[in-house]
């Protein structure tokens, strides 16, 4: 199957996503230079979305639950064993 | 029949720190992923019958909450999608996928993003934008972030195909990019 090297800019954005998660395959990759080559507002819009992702990692930094603590897991086996007793 | 709630019993004590440990590192949320071990153990007891010790207990119930996450994803995503009509989400491109004139990146000076992390308050304006988004988007986007940033653990764990991941993904940065930027030309409350 022959895919086009040309694509719209729609289609720019999204592989800007992908390749922001390392997610793109080579020809993507292919295509997206090619596309930002000739495209101004997309190469713009790659710094842009360099300048949100770093934004969102610090936002989320720290956010994320880690494993959970052994009393929080002892409370919910306490209140599972109710559960079950009053079934 | 109290055999069953004796046996029951034991696998909570058992098996509740692995499950939970794994419902969170699934769903990056404590109190859901609370609930949905309790689910999951109601559950087994509701289906006890089905259960013919043909696998471990622990693969069962690794199984009925594996299914319970879906389940709560799945739920959410289509509520998501009851909640925009496709045609009232704002447009970023035309018919042939170029940028719309009002949403061309354009080059800008410090009224841009690299500008806003220098005032205190941009924590909360992302907060803003981020509660503005479609709830499938943000769910991608929260995962996403919370996670790692791995694309295909998150597509998996939400149960959507990769195609639709990647383009809810585009669409919330998109949005954000939209959202910050009037934020930044409107310093005033008039965004919120």
């Amino acid at each position: 199957m022959k895919a086009p090297l040309m694509i719209s800019c729609k289609k720019a954005a999204v592989l800007t996503e992908k390749k922001l998660l390392r997610s793109v395959t080579r020809l993507e990759a292919l295509q997206l230079s090619l596309h930002r080559m000739l495209c101004k507002a997309c190469r713009l819009y790659g710094v842009q979305s360099h300048e949100i992702d770093a934004l969102l990692d610090e936002y989320y930094r720290d956010k994320a639950p880690t494993a959970p603590n052994q009393a929080d897991s002892e409370a919910l086996k306490q209140q599972i064993k109710e559960k079950i007793k009053n079934l | 029949m109290p055999e069953k709630r004796k046996i029951l019993t034991q696998w909570v004590e058992a098996y509740t720190d692995e499950l939970y440990a794994w419902a969170i590192r699934k769903t990056s949320n404590t109190a859901l992923s609370e609930d949905l071990v309790q689910d999951t153990f109601l559950s087994a007891a509701e289906n006890w019958e089905a259960y013919k010790g043909a696998s471990k207990p622990k693969t069962w119930l690794f199984g009925i909450l594996r299914y319970k996450i879906a389940d709560y994803y799945r739920d959410k995503a289509r509520k998501a999608v009851d909640l925009v009509p496709p045609d009232e989400a704002p447009a970023f491109f035309d018919r042939k996928g170029q940028w719309l004139e009002q949403e061309k990146p354009q080059a800008c000076g410090s009224d841009c993003i690299p500008g806003l992390v220098e005032e205190p308050s941009w924590p909360n304006l992302l907060h803003h934008c981020l509660q503005a988004l479609p709830p499938l988007m943000a769910q991608c986007l929260e995962l996403t972030y919370l996670q790692g940033k791995k694309g295909k653990e998150v597509y998996e764990a939400l149960n959507i195909t990769a195609a639709n991941y990647w383009q809810s993904m585009s669409r919330a940065r998109l949005k954000l990019r939209h959202c910050l930027e009037k934020a930044r030309l409107a310093p005033q409350t008039d965004h919120l």
